[in-house]
């Protein structure tokens, strides 16, 4: 029958093509993702994809947990100056327990994708100048992310490229001097690469400044005077900070970025960004903090503070207390017929004619009769935001300023015998506050001194609780102002308990056990 | 019986009718022209089938033929055929004839007048030619009816065939009836026997043994690439026939099965209509949510949208449970194999059948609340224990003081919030199929309706569907076939764990909802007139305070609470529509008896456009959500398979051997897009043009699978049996390191009563001994995951937010961003196949004429590298917080009985059968995590706990030791973390850091309490028929699982917590403790209470053990004799109760519970089994049907 051979050729030879067809056609089974999202392949094709990843890199600052308000608040609740929602009553549970993961998570998620540009950096059509660029950008974010992790935690594991899925989790923690070499080299690398400034459209990026500023802030950790002043020297000069005129242009929305800024986390506000009903909003993609809000005394409109106060976050009596007189940074003062508010506002004082309340009730349900702080709330002028919904603040957040600069300076010159030379800086920080100069004094005054001058221009600012922790200083600050026992230890966050069970090469910081 | 008169009829050699040799030829085209649209060629087998019907007219010109020409040539233009002895015709006679368009009867009256012939139509289209001048005279046939143990069989219908004549046997078995011919043919039924056909050829006296149909051993049973006779089966499979689950008023056939199978456990995991079921074969086979088995739908693998498939067209499911069975589906069968096949026309019949039922439906339970005097007086109660409480004395609560509106609380209304979101729903069903075949075709083609008003307003779901199914036998070697199945369904759901935009559950709503406030506003509600209490939106009252300003307000009037029936009438639309075409066609060669090469081809078609709108609300009402928002998607899914097969199946001597070899590849596609929508203006349609934002998305997806397949079955004198399967698989949703995965699998079978030692045993009929062992596959996990992505977006949370940091200076009032793109995956080069190890071990047996079945079955199943998300170090970078990756291994073991009866007693037929499975989990393996928490809800309120050495997903909470009575039990009772006063909830120390009581309740005082998962699962189905009637009753239900009760942590309090002010409650807090002494589980009243309160507790956790009479259905069948002569075989008429009784502790709105569902995060939460937040529940439904056939 001839049909029959024939068909059973047929289907022979079907089914010999269907084995050939999967067997030849291998990528029959290789299939890439086809829902725009970029692969290792297609990514990393030219300086807008690594800029992407740049811009990746500084949005998880962004983040609240370490960014947004915990950079703020971490740092100065254990300070006990900052009385947040939660309340850091007790120290001794607060060290106990591991709450500094926001911290160890949002400076990892940074190292990571600030080691994404640099892994690949071979890749992509770039010019050489370019590929400069990148890198010393990455770098410094990178160093930075360390920078933060190091003096929380000390030595920690240093992952300079990304990993797989597949890697091997045990990383081991790098020595505390190892750490500091790795954010010294990128802070180095970072300094060579970058510009001291950037057009219009790129202010805020990370400049040659603020990796010298930090590249000195390093050196100082490991005690090495000589070349953090070095840094200095060289951070002068480029020749572009200068003090502001007065405390209160400092902190506000309206003077982001000025002269006196180093390096600032950028926020803003604004409708595509806010708490916004595009179904891209929401707390973890804006790029809005809450420090503004918390800080602004409850009920306070509005129209003084951007979204209206909610009198979370409270200042020390005690803090409040310790200005002396006729210091701008706590008392109105009248300029050419001008108030210029402070950065401290005490109960019934008022502001603009809005009188702060005699008490504030927190969350908690306690009633304090505490301060506030306005560096984050009232600044000139805050821009009304279009498209209505502008919960959250847009204010930057100022990591490293000039006037900290100065008082760095001033003491790695004191720390160097030259006790003249570092008044002669930490004076240019009292002047400007409306203060006497300080007359040159010996080392130990010039301590002193130096203490209480960060303390009154630095409260409430990402760094103070580091000097004093750098120092060793907070058992006797704790115990001198608020009569809380600090425990040595406790200069070591931490290392967060989930993070020690995934990796088990991890060692705690002792006395944590 | 002896045979006489015996006729020798001669089937004229051109035996089939010659309109299905015309019906061939057009569904030959028909399957040449397979891309014509399905509706093209429903219309056109309509059409054909009509035909059939109406040709009995002629034309015909002949001239000097014989009779037999003529009548040939009448039987080739017409689809009569003839039927008649050669001898009788004249074989010499010449005849002319002219006729245009005369009935064929006119023509043969005229033909035949001329001889000694008469004829007789006997079927539709059988002329049977005789030898008398006239119909003879009626002959008397007497007769008795027995079974084969000699006992009379009381109404047993006897029918004379082809025509309406027919009676039914009394008491004692016997019968008369009068035939038309005494060479009649009587077709002999009874309900539960088979049926015979006898010829009388002349006999007048009859007696006929009918036999029981038997114990289904001979019954094919589909395995996959093949069938098999449930004798030789050596795997664990259960086949659930049509038979079982007509009748039942579900959506789809996973609703009909629950409670069948032993170890089949399906939940209903919402009643909404079209709602969400679970099925788990063998306990939870995941932990990352896919424990659904594979399902493959007449050959076509098919996930999801089994809400397509009409129940009606359903001949059998076959669901295989061990390796063995499911091994030749390899990587896809680690959960098991459920496969479906749909009615197939059979030889010789056409047959009509009608089916119909319409029904309602009604809420079966509500919650006993508080009315508006309850609320407000206990209201008042928990301000004044608050003002009286000296830490809350200066509180604005307190210095707020009790609303002076509560007093007089006969000025308020009364609503009962649950009758205003629930309705009456209704239920109907309308179907219509049509098989039939010949030797060489086979056809069915089923149509169907079915509607479904739910239970709660405004849900509903809709389902048109239409099936063919055609097979040919083109040449003895040749075969081929095609199958077409159009569906449309639309709906409106209601997600049964949270509204959208309230993200809590409407019928939680409904409990929470305050009374005193009316559905409707009257005039000035809604004006928004400042000073006027609450504020309308379209003239329904909503639940908020005044402002969000209203200080004092605040305390008294909860806040975000929606009006849960503007909620679900009005304010969210949900509508989807789904089209989906499914089509397969085969061809089939045999080129030597046994060899057999096949090829098949399947489409699976669907496109799904789904809306979300939620309208816009007055700021004034304080519900969060101002502008209204709407989303469009639309969802193309398109799959394509090819199988290639051989198969070679030989006998020799006893040996007998089946070989099957194969590949199978297979290929989706897919794509969405999307719109989404916001800031629509009250009253501004949903249009995405009034959208004052937009943002649209589209992208496609696509994965692949690739596989070899092969099995051996081995039968030696139907006594030893072997299978052997082994499945290579390779998969695109793995990287080239894993890429492919081999699975295979072996059985072996004893039939022992084959054995000559057993034959002797009266009492077996059947006795068989199985086993079997191998590996199966999962690949049931997310694409690429093996690949690292990067992406513009924030894969943080369950939302996805752009990457955008601002720079530049602040020049406009606000920085512009710049847009980053970052590592959205973070791949796993090394992921690989689940896999399952699974061994069982069974026994089929029957007995006294295999009256009494039984199946019992133990297997243990270890499930082993499990994907998941598992947690990495931070230190990855790994946006998500873990890596995809193979991490997890649980253990399930369990048995698995099932008891089948059946027995006449007297005249009624009865049988039973109860199956029973017990399940038991065991973490084994779960990475380098200690436990793996999911919490949910309130305070991380419902949270569970996975741990190695548990069960799966246990409820994870403190032990309460009842309410502190006074200061002296909470000085001496262990040290609470929070201030408790008397009047507050008591906790049990159990454990401390050192594993002991340590006088101090912490964390470490939590324990384990339970989980959703149930112990023992089964179902009873008690069936009996007498005299036309049948009754059928059917129970299932569950012991050992517990429930999370959520909703009873807002029932159970009236403060509201998401918004502040009070709520309703459940009438227990008038139990609330009120002084020393009070015996309660509530605690007092505050408006600030101590947390520890609503600690998950097992105050929260709850039995739901429930056995429910799931379907009553009282049947008749109309006796036959009484409607033949309307051309119906069978017409039966039935009322059905579904959910007529539950019988449980459980408090809640329905005891079944099943796996948490949040689309936000991914669909099915199986770490949330058994969290009720007031679930969709089952309704209780009545039900009125026909089934007719013709």
């Amino acid at each position: 029958m001839k049909p029959i051979k024939f068909l059973t050729k047929s289907f022979a030879i079907m089914m010999v093509l269907s084995l050939v067809f999967v067997a030849c056609k291998k990528n029959f089974l290789d299939i890439q993702p086809q829902d725009g999202s970029l692969t290792t392949q297609s990514f990393w094709k030219n300086k807008k994809d690594f800029d992407a990843a740049i811009i990746a890199t500084y949005r998880a600052m962004n983040n609240t947990n370490a960014g947004g308000d915990n950079w703020i608040t971490t740092p100065n609740a254990i300070l006990n100056e900052m009385l947040p929602n939660a309340g850091f009553i007790d120290l001794q549970n607060e060290f106990q327990t591991s709450s500094r993961i926001g911290w160890w998570s949002s400076f990892y998620l940074m190292v990571h994708r600030a080691n994404q540009p640099i892994t690949n950096i071979s890749k992509g059509a770039m010019t050489d100048a370019e590929r400069k660029s990148v890198l010393a950008e990455a770098k410094f974010l990178r160093g930075f992310a360390y920078f933060n992790l190091v003096r929380g935690f000390g030595g920690v594991p240093l992952i300079l490229a990304p990993k797989s899925a597949s890697d091997s989790r045990e990383d081991v923690r790098a020595t505390e001097q190892a750490s500091w070499e790795q954010v010294i080299a990128d802070f180095k690398d970072a300094a060579d690469g970058l510009p001291s400034s950037w057009d219009a459209a790129n202010v805020g990026r990370a400049t040659k400044g603020a990796a010298l500023a930090y590249l000195a802030n390093a050196y100082m950790y490991l005690k090495d005077w000589t070349k953090a002043a070095e840094s200095f020297t060289a951070l002068q000069a480029l020749n572009v900070y200068d003090l502001m005129a007065t405390p209160r242009e400092v902190f506000s929305e309206k003077n982001e970025n000025n002269k006196e800024s180093v390096f600032e986390i950028q926020f803003t506000q604004g409708y595509e960004n806010g708490w916004s009903t595009d179904g891209t909003g929401g707390g973890g993609a804006s790029n809005v903090h809450f420090l503004g809000l918390q800080s602004a005394p409850g009920g306070i409109g509005a129209e003084f503070a951007a979204g209206g106060g909610w009198g979370g976050s409270i200042l020390s009596t005690q803090l409040a207390a310790s200005f002396a007189t006729g210091d701008r940074r706590r008392f109105s003062f009248s300029q050419g017929g001008v108030t210029i508010y402070p950065w401290v506002l005490g109960a019934t004082e008022s502001y603009k004619g809005e009188v702060m309340a005699t008490a504030y009730t927190l969350p908690t349900g306690t009633v304090s009769t505490n301060a506030c702080c306005t560096k984050y709330w009232l600044g000139p002028n805050s821009p009304t935001i279009p498209g209505g919904s502008d919960l959250g603040c847009g204010q930057n957040l100022i990591q490293m300023r000039y006037a900290e600069v100065l008082l760095n300076l001033a003491e790695v010159t004191a720390e160097q015998g030259n006790l003249a030379g570092a008044y002669t800086q930490l004076n240019k920080v009292r002047t400007r506050a409306g203060l006497p100069v300080k007359p040159v004094a010996d080392k130990a005054t010039f301590e002193t001194d130096l203490l209480n001058e960060r303390r009154h221009e630095l409260f409430w600012e990402p760094n103070l609780y580091f000097h004093l922790s750098r120092k060793k200083q907070l058992v006797n600050y704790l115990r001198n102002n608020y009569n809380k026992v600090f425990q040595d230890f406790w200069y070591y966050w931490p290392i967060p308990q989930s993070e020690l069970d995934q990796n088990k090469a991890l060692v705690q910081n002792p006395g944590y056990n | 019986m002896s045979i006489s008169n015996q006729i020798n009829y001669k089937i004229m050699e051109k035996n089939q009718p010659a309109g299905a040799f015309l019906f061939k030829k057009a569904c030959w085209k028909i399957f040449l022209l397979m891309k014509l649209t399905i509706v093209f060629i429903i219309l056109f087998s309509l059409q054909v089938t009509a035909k059939v019907r109406s040709q009995n007219k002629v034309t015909l010109k002949m001239q000097q033929a014989s009779l037999s020409s003529i009548l040939l040539a009448i039987e080739k233009k017409t689809d009569f055929r003839f039927l008649f002895n050669d001898d009788l015709l004249p074989g010499d006679e010449k005849i002319d004839i002219n006729v245009k368009n005369v009935l064929v009867t006119e023509v043969l009256d005229k033909l035949l007048s001329e001889t000694r012939l008469g004829y007789k139509i006997v079927q539709d289209n059988l002329i049977v030619i005789t030898s008398g001048f006239t119909v003879p005279s009626a002959i008397e046939i007497s007769g008795t009816i027995n079974n084969l143990e000699g006992e009379p069989i009381a109404n047993a219908s006897i029918l004379e065939k082809g025509t309406s004549n027919g009676t039914t046997s009394s008491n004692n078995g016997s019968f008369r009836l009068n035939v038309a011919s005494a060479n009649s043919l009587l077709i002999i039924s009874y309900i539960g026997y088979e049926s015979q056909e006898i010829s009388l050829r002349g006999i007048t006296n009859i007696n006929v043994q009918l036999k029981e149909k038997n114990s289904q051993l001979d019954d094919l049973v589909v395995i996959g690439y093949g069938a098999q006779k449930k004798r030789d089966l050596t795997g664990a499979v259960a086949q659930i026939k049509a038979e079982d689950i007509r009748g039942f008023a579900v959506t789809g056939f996973d609703q009909a099965i629950q409670g069948k199978v032993a170890g089949v456990t399906v939940v209903n995991n919402s009643g909404e209509p079209g709602g969400n079921v679970s099925i788990k074969i063998r306990g939870v086979g995941s932990i990352n949510g896919n424990s659904d088995p594979l399902y493959i739908l007449d050959g076509i693998p098919s996930e999801g949208g089994l809400n397509a498939i009409n129940p009606n067209d359903i001949e059998t499911i076959d669901i295989m449970k061990d390796a063995s069975a499911a091994a030749i589906y390899g990587s896809r069968a680690s959960n098991g194999v459920v496969i479906i096949t749909t009615r197939r026309g059979k030889v010789g019949k056409f047959q009509i059948d009608l089916d119909a039922y319409t029904g309602t439906q009604s809420m079966s339970k509500q919650l006993k609340l508080l009315n508006t005097s309850q609320l407000f007086s206990l209201a008042k109660e928990a301000i004044t224990n608050q003002q009286n409480d000296p830490r809350y004395a200066n509180t604005p609560v307190a210095l707020a003081g009790p609303n002076p509106a509560w007093e007089n609380p006969s000025n308020w209304t009364n609503t009962n919030w649950q009758d205003e979101i629930s309705q009456n729903g209704s239920i109907q069903s309308y179907n219509v199929s049509m098989l039939g075949g010949s030797q060489n075709f086979r056809s069915s083609t089923m149509m169907g309706y079915y509607k479904m008003n739910g239970i709660l307003v405004n849900s509903f779901y809709e389902r048109f569907s239409v099936r063919s199914n055609n097979s040919y036998d083109i040449k003895k070697w040749l075969r081929g076939g095609f199958t077409v199945a159009v569906s449309k369904e639309k709906g409106n759901t209601i997600n049964s764990d949270r509204i959208e935009n309230a993200s809590i559950s409407a019928l939680q709503l409904a409990t929470r909802a305050v009374p005193y406030l009316p559905v409707n506003a009257p005039d000035g509600y809604g004006t928004g007139t400042p000073g006027s209490l609450f504020y309308g939106f379209n003239g329904y009252a909503f639940l908020g305070r005044r402002t969000t300003a209203d200080a004092v307000g605040q305390f008294y009037y909860p806040g975000n609470l929606f009006n849960p029936a503007f909620n679900l009438s009005s304010s969210i639309q949900n509508p989807s529509n789904t089209w989906r075409l499914l089509g397969g066609t085969y061809m089939e060669i045999e080129p030597l008896s046994g060899l057999k090469l096949r090829s098949t081809i399947n489409v699976d078609y669907s496109t799904n456009r789904g809306f979300y709108g939620e309208v816009p609300v007055s700021a004034e009402t304080n519900i969060g959500q101002q502008d209204g928002i709407a989303y469009f998607g639309e969802n193309q899914n398109y799959t394509w398979n090819w199988v290639n097969t051989i198969g070679y199946d030989k006998k020799i001597g006893k040996h007998q051997f089946a070989i099957l070899a194969g590949t199978d590849v297979l290929k989706y596609l897919g794509n969405r897009t999307s719109i989404t929508g916001a800031g629509y203006d009250a009253g501004e349609k949903f249009v995405p043009d009034n959208a004052n934002q937009r943002t649209a998305s589209s992208y496609e997806i696509s994965n692949s699978l690739l596989s070899y397949l092969g099995r051996v079955t081995y039968n030696y004198a139907g006594k030893y049996l072997m299978a052997f399967n082994v499945r290579r698989d390779g998969s695109s949703r793995f990287g080239s390191l894993n890429r492919y995965g081999t699975f295979p699998s072996a059985s072996v079978g004893w039939q022992m009563s084959e054995e000559s030692f057993m034959k002797n045993i009266p009492f077996i009929s059947s006795l068989k001994l199985r086993g079997s062992y191998g590996i199966l596959g999962n690949q049931k996990i997310p694409d690429f995951r093996f690949i690292s992505t990067y992406s513009p977006r924030d894969n943080v949370g369950y939302a996805f937010f752009p990457i955008r940091y601002p720079l530049g200076s602040a020049s406009a009032g606000y920085q512009a961003t710049q847009n980053g793109v970052a590592l959205s995956n973070l791949a796993n080069e090394a992921i690989q196949w689940e896999s399952s190890s699974q061994l069982d071990v069974g026994l089929d047996a029957t007995f006294f004429n295999h009256r009494l079945t039984l199946t019992v079955d133990y297997y243990k199943k270890k499930l082993d590298d499990l994907l998941g998300n598992e947690p990495v170090p931070i230190t990855f970078g790994s946006p998500t917080g873990s890596r995809f990756g193979n991490f997890a291994s649980l253990e399930n073991s369990g048995w698995e009985f099932t008891v089948g009866i059946k027995q006449v007693i007297g005249q009624v037929n009865f049988s039973a059968e109860i199956n029973a499975a017990v399940t038991n989990n065991k973490v084994t393996d779960i990475g380098n995590s200690s436990d793996i928490s999911s919490g949910f809800g309130l305070l991380g309120f419902a949270s569970t706990r996975t741990v190695v050495g548990q069960p799966i997903a246990q409820f994870y909470g403190y032990v309460t030791d009842g309410i502190y009575q006074n200061q002296v039990e909470i000085d001496k009772g262990p040290t609470m973390p929070l201030t408790v006063v008397p009047g507050d909830r008591r906790f049990k120390d159990i454990s401390g850091p050192d594993g002991i009581p340590d006088g101090k309740i912490t964390e470490l005082d939590r324990t384990y309490l339970g989980s959703g998962f149930a112990k023992w699962v089964g179902g009873i189905n008690l069936r009996a028929e007498f005299m036309g009637f049948d009754v059928n009753l059917f129970l299932n239900g569950q012991v050992g699982s517990k429930v999370a009760a959520d909703w009873m942590n807002y029932s159970h309090n009236i403060r509201n917590y998401n918004g502040g002010g009070f709520q309703n409650a459940s009438v227990d807090m008038l139990n609330r403790w009120q002084k020393e002494g009070d015996i309660t589980d509530i605690p007092r009243l505050g408006y600030d209470q101590a947390t520890s309160n609503y600690w998950f507790s097992d105050f929260y956790v709850r039995k739901n053990d429930f056995l429910r009479l799931r379907n009553l259905q009282v049947g008749y069948t109309i006796p036959v004799a009484s409607i033949s002569r309307l051309g119906i075989s069978k017409a039966r008429v039935y009322v059905s109760a579904q959910n007529l009784l539950t019988f449980t502790g459980y408090n809640g709105f329905d005891p079944e519970i099943g796996v948490r569902r949040d689309d936000a995060f991914g669909g099915n939460q199986i770490l949330l089994t058994g969290v009720d937040s007031g679930r969709y529940p089952t309704a209780r439904t009545f039900t009125a049907g026909v089934n007719v056939s013709f």
